[in-house]
């Protein structure tokens, strides 16, 4: 059974299709890329799969299991987690306390226990800590823990983003656009860090990415949105060569260079 | 680790002598009554300030009805002991459990409304409470109810500060109290991360209220005589004040900010109206030369100075 599997997943913004008929599958381990030009719906996918909208018509089953009508946070505690395209860092916390936060679900002491400081409290604390301390310095963060994560470099917020949705320890990662900003040697490194992951925490990957090299080099298999449709999927070898992904990011390039003339 | 590390104990000391040294002020009579009047007021404003900002400040919901919850724990208070002659104890905890339910109660209706709009609901609320009080008859319409006893005495009312105060501060730094920090940075990325937010949104506002409830209950034991008017959105506006001028997010703020509005008032009485005008003065300058507040959202801890949030040392900006 796939890990993730989407059947006709659909929703209109207005009269405006972000998403429509998209079906998506999602194996136990694979890294997949979702590409499209701007505005082809990529982030709309991610915000129909983590609960924040809910689609008008279609499904999504997580190992089976429908997940339309949850709240976001029970598909996080289901195995999802994700970062944002635009950083939603809690800016005013600590690092620290910004993965803490994603530990939060798996904390195991009361309101009670809090309040009146048992023993749960200090143990569970520590070890919150402990598991906090040890990804940071997985993520080369650790000198940053007692920052506020708003004065982070802009790389290191990327980064922080990502620990942060690790600590909720999800099965599946869904990262969106995480090398938006980057210069192409920090793309380089994030590349080999993404590997690195899926590695490490033996994670499955859906991955967005505006950028078409990063995503060929990376996934083993392919979306490619336009207008809310999926118009070519498969491994990058076909999709590099598929004509209508030209075509969609051949029609972008165009726009492009039509607004700056 | 635990309860008996040496900042806990010297925390423990220093309480414990406040407790004594003005236990001993007031048996000498160098407190005078006037004093004692508001020596009660400021702990009650710092029960008050503390439980608000648990809601305005940590977990970011703009309340104004604040009065409301204090009017519930003091009049339900008050029917326990006046009305049902039931110990001062038990009905302290009913008019506090009672304020907390309303805090539900209001919690999940406003947990669509954000900003302006929960402000303007929870106005509507504190107002709706106080109609409440003038229209029911049994607990005296608009005369309010007189001569309560006054129970609320030196030792109830510092074991009640210290024990509100600790709660909050224990209840914010747990992991309870960092997902209504999260709800309040960024309640989108807060629900990622696995953080039911609705339920901690009204917790938040359960405990508050708690809290505002039992300082009614204190309030009108202190007082003899409760009156809807006591409860009016003034009040709630008054602790707002509180919370802002010490900082939002800043527990130690909102004990400075209370206990220096209930000074200023203090000093203030003769002055009769010029009185406002001076506070209204004062509040501006504190909001022109620290909009932030008094203490931001640090907090003065036995290393003097720490930023809860973390060192504001400010490599790179944002
Ligand atoms: N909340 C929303 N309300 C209205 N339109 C939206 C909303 N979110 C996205 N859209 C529109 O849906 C389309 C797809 O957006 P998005 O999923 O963000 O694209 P991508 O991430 O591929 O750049 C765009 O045309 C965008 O303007
Ligand atoms: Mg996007």
């Amino acid at each position: 059974m796939a890990l993730l599997e989407t059947k006709d997943l659909t929703l209109a913004f207005g009269g405006l299709a972000a998403v429509s008929g998209v079906n998506l599958t999602i194996g136990e381990g694979e890294l997949v890329g979702l590409i499209g030009p701007n505005g082809a719906g990529k982030t709309t996918v991610f915000n129909l799969l983590t609960g924040i909208y809910r689609p008008q018509r279609g499904d999504i089953l997580w190992q089976g299991r429908s997940l339309v009508g949850l709240r976001p946070f029970q598909i996080t505690q289901l195995g999802l987690a994700r970062t944002f395209q635009n950083i939603r860092l809690f800016g005013e916390l600590t690092v620290l306390d910004n993965i803490a936060i994603s530990f939060h679900w798996h904390s195991r002491y009361s309101l009670l226990g809090a309040v009146l400081r048992l023993p749960s409290y200090y143990r569970h604390e520590g070890e919150m800590r402990r598991r906090a301390e040890e990804l940071l310095e997985l993520f080369g963060l650790k000198q940053y823990a007692q920052e506020k994560a708003k004065n982070l470099p802009y790389g290191e917020q990327r980064r922080l983003e990502i620990a942060r949705a690790l600590a909720a320890r999800p099965r599946l990662l869904l990262l969106d656009e995480p090398a938006a900003g980057m210069n192409p040697q920090e793309t380089q490194a994030l590349m080999d860090f993404i590997r690195w992951l899926r590695q490490e925490f033996s994670l499955s990957i859906l991955l967005i990415e505006h950028d078409m090299s990063m995503v060929m080099n990376l996934c083993e298999r392919i979306y490619a949105l336009d207008y809310g449709q999926v118009i070519a999927e498969g491994p990058p070898g076909e999709i590099r060569r598929h004509p209508r992904v030209i075509e969609a990011y051949l029609g972008e390039e165009v726009a492009l260079a039509l607004a700056g003339a | 680790m635990g309860y008996f590390r040496s900042k806990n104990i010297a925390i423990f000391l220093v309480i414990i002598g406040i407790y004594f040294a003005v236990d001993w002020l007031l048996e000498e009579g160098i407190i005078t009554k006037f004093q004692q009047v508001n020596l009660m007021l400021l702990g009650i404003n710092v029960i008050l300030a503390t439980s608000l900002n648990l809601i305005v400040g940590f977990t970011g919901q703009l309340a104004l009805g604040h009065a409301g919850f204090m009017a519930i724990g003091a009049y339900v208070a008050t029917i326990f002991t006046v009305k049902l002659g039931q110990p001062f104890a038990l009905a302290l905890a009913v008019g506090s459990l009672a304020a907390a339910l309303a805090g539900v109660l209001i919690g999940l209706p406003t947990l669509r409304l954000r900003g302006d709009y929960l402000a303007i609901a929870t106005l509507g609320f504190g107002e709706i409470i106080r109609g409440l009080a003038v229209n029911i008859e049994y607990v005296g319409g608009a005369a309010g109810i007189m001569g309560i006893p006054r129970l609320t005495t030196w030792p109830w009312l510092y074991a009640m500060t210290v024990l509100t105060v600790v709660a909050i501060k224990n209840f914010i730094n747990s992991t309870h109290g960092r997902a209504c920090l999260a709800v309040r940075e960024n309640e989108i990325a807060a629900e990622a991360m696995g953080i039911n937010t609705t339920y901690y949104k009204v917790l938040a506002f359960t405990l508050g209220a708690f809290f505002g409830g039992l300082a009614g209950g204190l309030y009108a034991h202190y007082f003899y005589l409760i009156q809807p008017s006591t409860f009016s959105f003034l009040r709630s506006f008054d602790i707002l004040v509180m919370v802002v001028l010490g900082g939002m997010g800043s527990l130690t703020g909102s004990v400075i900010a209370a206990a220096a509005i209930t000074l200023v008032n203090a000093l203030l009485q003769d002055l009769a109206l010029l009185r406002m005008v001076i506070y209204a003065a004062l509040l501006v300058a504190v909001m022109i030369f620290r909009p932030q507040g008094l203490m931001g959202n640090k907090e003065l801890t036995l290393n003097i100075l720490r930023p809860r949030g973390g060192a504001d040392r400010g490599i790179v900006g944002d």
